[in-house]
């Protein structure tokens, strides 16, 4: 009788300890496959001295890193970025600037375009740099094209993020943030936004 | 027999046609920078050296002087100055082998075409519409390769301070399709 009772005491304890094994199991799996979430501040003048004729070598922000391919998400939460000497502000998605033709906005830089309509001014910007730049001996988060940092970044891959966005990454890197304009001293307040990853 | 010849000229006759290649020269001058690297007002335009109409080979050949230097180009070491090809990656790296280098860039017939389009350097908002530095590419002596779709070859310089640039260099471009 006693030797019956030791047994199923034994076999209780090896069932609890299994359960406990896979409680912790679970929990290591659910914490290395959950999405990261950053809040992010991108100041109004964090331009990366893109668009011409840029005024300040103000680097984009680091808003997060990955160290593999996934799906990057970027929100907007709140902010107002004020873009000139007169106040004028805009939320992410930027403002058209009819008093602006003869500049260039990073992303008319980015898309091979001078001397146009100016639209988007102060929009919410991104670039992902693959990591195997990003970790190069002198990278900087600015325009490449400006013989500014020894390495900086190309600006062919700048794109509009505005209210929000998703994108998928093949590789490891970082995405940074940034503001669509080019005269940056007289810029203000920024954008409050959230971004997960991988 | 003569069956035989008329059949063969006639296959001739009808393929000839199918068979699209061409070869044109051009001379690329000194100061044709495309204004590309830390540029100066002494800039040129890249040099349109070839138009094709769809996917084939091209292949480049380059001879003569800029400066003293062939299309190869020739090493310096310069800490304040950003060449086209650097900029074309976004790097100012202190020692380069290809200054004064024949460089070249594809640019899609859809790009070439749109109003205002001119091969200078995108990023200094020179004109409407302009070639994106990172797709520049080394050239030299001797370059072959394919391209997929319909545009145009431009070819410069691998300097930035075109100014006081002379001479050029003599190109032979050969296009052919699959």
């Amino acid at each position: 009788m006693r030797t019956t009772k030791l047994v199923s005491l034994g076999r209780v304890k090896s069932f609890r300890l299994g359960i406990a094994l896979a409680l912790v199991t679970l929990a290591l799996v659910a914490a290395t496959t959950a999405a990261r979430a950053d809040d992010v501040f991108v100041p109004g003048n964090a331009s990366g001295f893109f668009g011409n004729p840029a005024d300040q070598q103000v680097p984009m922000v680091a808003a997060l890193t990955v160290s593999g391919p996934g799906t990057i998400t970027v929100t907007y939460d709140s902010g107002l970025v004020t873009w000139d000497a007169a106040g004028d502000t805009t939320g992410p998605d930027g403002v058209a600037c009819p008093t602006c033709q003869g500049s260039q906005t990073p992303l008319n830089e980015a898309a091979g375009l001078g001397l146009q309509d100016i639209d988007k001014v102060g929009a919410l910007i991104g670039v992902f740099v693959p990591q195997s730049r990003n970790q190069r001996k002198g990278f900087g988060a600015l325009d490449g094209t400006k013989n500014a940092p020894k390495v900086g970044i190309v600006p062919g891959y700048v794109f509009f993020i505005g209210e929000g966005t998703q994108f998928d990454v093949t590789e490891a890197g970082t995405l940074y943030l940034g503001i669509n304009d080019w005269q940056v001293g007289d810029n203000s307040g920024g954008f409050n936004v959230t971004v997960t990853g991988p | 027999m003569k069956t035989r010849l008329g059949l063969t000229m006639l296959v001739l006759i009808v393929a000839m046609p199918a068979v699209t290649a061409f070869a044109q020269h051009v001379y690329v001058p000194g100061k044709a920078t495309g204004c590309f690297g830390s540029w100066d007002a002494g800039c040129k335009p890249l040099v349109t050296a070839l138009t094709v109409s769809g996917a084939g080979t091209i292949t480049v050949r380059a001879n003569g002087k800029v400066d003293g230097t062939g299309p190869n180009g020739r090493k310096a070491c310069w800490l304040t100055y950003q060449k086209p090809l650097q900029e074309a990656k976004g790097i100012t790296d202190a020692c380069i082998n290809n200054w004064y280098a024949l460089l070249g860039v594809f640019v899609p017939q859809s790009w070439v075409q749109r109003d205002g389009f001119q091969p200078v350097d995108a990023t200094k908002n020179l004109v409407l519409v302009s070639v994106k530095p990172g797709g520049l590419f080394f050239v030299g002596e001797h370059k072959k390769f394919q391209v997929k779709e319909a545009g145009t070859l431009f070819l410069g310089i691998n300097d930035e301070v075109a100014r006081d640039n002379s001479g050029g260099f003599h190109v032979n471009v050969a296009f052919t399709a699959p």
